[in-house]
C-alpha cells in the first residue's frame, strides 16, 4: 500500500471511533455529556427558581472536585475502554463539535460522501442562538473549520487551518436539522484548499472556503511535547 | 418591539450589560450553576473517571435536566427577573454562547470598549476546547472572532449580520492562557460596515480577522423576534 493510502485509511478508521461504543465507561461518558447537552439547552430557556439552581450549582461543584481526583485521559491510554491516540478515537470523541464525548458539541454528525466530501447533519439547540430563532454566525465558522477541518484530512496528510472564509447567505434557523458539506477542491504541494457548505433543507444559509497547510511532521510532534510539558508541569 | 426599538437592539450597551450588570437572585445561581458545568465540562474530557461513578453522574444529571423542563420557560428579554426590568436584554447576553456568564458553552469572553471604535475581548479557553495538541481550536478562534467584529461593528449605530468573516491563522493559539482579540472598526460604505482584528498571545499574533457586516433593512430583528415566538409556541422543550 503507498504511503498516502495507508495514511487516508488510517484517517477512514476515524470514522469508526465516532461509532457508538458497546460497553464501559466510554458509554457513560457519552451518556454524562448528553445529559449536560440537555441541561445547558434547558437552563439557557428556563425560569428555574432560585433554590433550585442553587442545589444544582452545588452538586456540580462537588462533582467536578471529584472529578479532578481521577487520573487524566493520556492520549496514548490503552488500559481502558477509552480509544486513544495514536487511535484518535478520543481525539474525535471529545471534539468540541463533533465528540459525542463532549458537552460543547450540538454533535455534528458526519458521514463521507466520497473520498474527497463529506455531509453533516446538525440539530442546533437554544445554546447556540445568536440572531432570533437563529444560529449564532460564530458557531457556524467554527462548524466550518471542523468539517473542513475533517474533510482536508482526507487527502492523505492533513494540515492546520491558513485561511477560512465564511459567506453568510441567510439565517439559519435552530432546532432543525441542518446539512453541511465539506469538500476538496485540489491539493498544491503542502496547500489544500476546501469548499463547504450549510443549508436548512433546500436553502443556502452559508459557505465557506477553507486552506488548509500541512505542517512539518516534527511542528505536531512539537505542539504534542509541548502539552505533555504542560500537563505534567506544576 | 417597534423599529426604533429594534434599532437600538443590539448596540453596544447590550454586550456590555452580562458582565457588568450584577445579576440577582436566581439569576446568579444560575451563573453559579453555568461557571460550575464549564468546569466539569472541562474536566470531564481530561478524565479516566471509572465507569460507575459516570454513571451515576449522568443518572443525575438526566433526573435533573427533566426537572429543568418542568418550570416555565424564560422569555427572551426576561432575565434579572427579580430587579422586574422586563425587557431588559443583559438577559439576552448572559445567555450568550460566547459571552453568556449564565451559559455553560461560553468560555466567556468578555469585551470592554477601547476606543470610539474599537474593542478588545478577552478569554481563556480550557481542555473542552481543544483542537490542535494544546491549541484553541481554530472553529473557537473564528467565533470569538464573529462575536467581538459583531461587537465593534455595531459601535458604527447601525446593527446588522455578519456578511463575510475571513480569519487568517497566524501561530497555533495556546489554551490556558489569556488572549485578547483586539478589533476596531474601520470604514462604512452604504450598508456595508468594514471591521478587523488581531488576536494575541501576550506579544504573539496568533490570527488575523476581517469582516464585512451588513445594516439590517428596519423591522428584521422584529420579523426574526415573531418567527421565533411562533416556532416557539409551537415546540416543547
Amino acid at each position: 500500500m503507498s504511503d498516502r493510502a495507508e495514511r487516508q485509511r488510517e484517517f477512514v478508521d476515524r470514522w469508526e471511533a465516532l461509532k457508538p461504543p458497546t460497553s464501559g465507561a466510554w458509554v457513560q461518558k457519552r451518556r454524562l455529556a448528553t445529559a449536560m447537552r440537555r441541561v445547558i439547552s434547558r437552563m439557557v430557556q428556563s425560569n428555574a427558581p432560585e433554590a433550585e439552581l442553587r442545589r444544582a450549582a452545588e452538586a456540580l461543584e462537588r462533582y467536578s472536585q471529584r472529578l479532578a481526583s481521577h487520573p487524566r485521559l493520556r492520549r496514548g491510554d490503552r488500559d481502558s475502554s477509552v480509544p486513544a491516540e495514536p487511535d484518535v478515537g478520543t481525539f474525535v470523541d471529545q471534539s468540541p463539535f463533533l465528540g459525542m464525548a463532549n458537552p460543547l458539541s450540538p454533535p455534528i454528525s458526519l458521514h463521507e460522501k466520497d473520498e474527497w466530501c463529506v455531509a453533516g447533519r446538525v440539530r442546533y439547540g437554544a445554546a447556540y442562538e445568536g440572531p432570533p430563532g437563529c444560529v449564532h454566525g460564530g458557531f457556524i465558522a467554527a462548524a466550518f473549520d471542523e468539517v473542513l477541518g475533517f474533510v482536508q484530512g482526507m487527502s492523505g496528510a492533513p494540515g492546520f487551518t491558513g485561511t477560512l472564509t465564511v459567506r453568510y447567505r441567510a439565517p439559519a434557523p435552530l432546532h432543525r436539522e441542518l446539512t453541511l458539506i465539506g469538500e476538496i477542491l485540489h491539493v498544491e504541494g503542502r496547500k489544500i484548499f476546501t469548499a463547504g457548505r450549510l443549508l436548512a433543507g433546500e436553502t443556502l444559509c452559508a459557505e465557506a472556503e477553507g486552506l488548509f497547510i500541512t505542517p512539518h511532521p516534527e511542528q505536531y510532534q512539537r505542539m504534542v511535547d509541548a502539552r505533555e510539558r504542560r500537563e505534567q508541569g506544576p | 418591539m417597534s423599529d426604533e426599538a429594534s434599532a437600538t437592539f443590539d448596540r453596544k450597551a447590550h454586550w456590555e450589560l452580562s458582565p457588568e450588570k450584577e445579576a440577582m437572585g436566581a439569576w446568579v445561581q444560575k451563573r453559579r450553576l453555568a461557571s460550575a458545568m464549564r468546569e466539569v465540562i472541562g474536566r470531564l474530557v481530561q478524565s479516566n473517571a471509572p465507569e460507575e461513578e459516570l454513571r451515576t453522574a449522568a443518572d443525575a444529571l438526566e433526573r435533573y435536566a427533566d426537572r429543568l423542563a418542568s418550570h416555565p420557560r424564560l422569555k427572551r428579554y426576561e432575565g434579572f427577573a427579580e430587579s422586574s426590568n422586563a425587557g431588559d436584554v443583559g438577559a439576552f447576553f448572559d445567555q450568550s454562547p460566547l459571552i453568556g456568564l449564565a451559559n455553560p458553552l461560553a468560555p466567556p469572553i468578555r469585551i470592554e470598549t477601547t476606543g470610539r471604535k474599537s474593542a478588545v475581548g478577552t478569554a481563556v479557553f480550557g481542555p473542552a476546547y481543544e483542537g490542535p495538541p494544546g491549541c484553541v481550536h481554530g472553529g473557537f478562534v473564528a467565533a470569538a472572532f464573529d462575536e467581538v467584529l459583531g461587537y465593534v461593528h455595531s459601535l458604527a449605530g447601525t446593527p446588522g449580520f455578519t456578511g463575510t468573516l475571513t480569519i487568517q491563522y497566524r501561530s497555533p493559539t495556546p489554551l490556558h492562557t489569556e488572549l485578547a482579540f483586539r478589533c476596531q472598526l474601520d470604514r462604512l460604505e452604504g450598508r456595508k460596515i468594514f471591521a478587523s482584528g488581531q488576536a494575541f498571545a501576550g506579544e504573539r499574533l496568533c490570527a488575523e480577522a476581517s469582516a464585512v457586516f451588513i445594516a439590517a433593512r428596519p423591522g428584521v430583528f422584529k420579523d426574526l423576534l415573531e418567527a421565533r415566538q411562533e416556532r416557539e409556541t409551537e415546540r416543547t422543550p
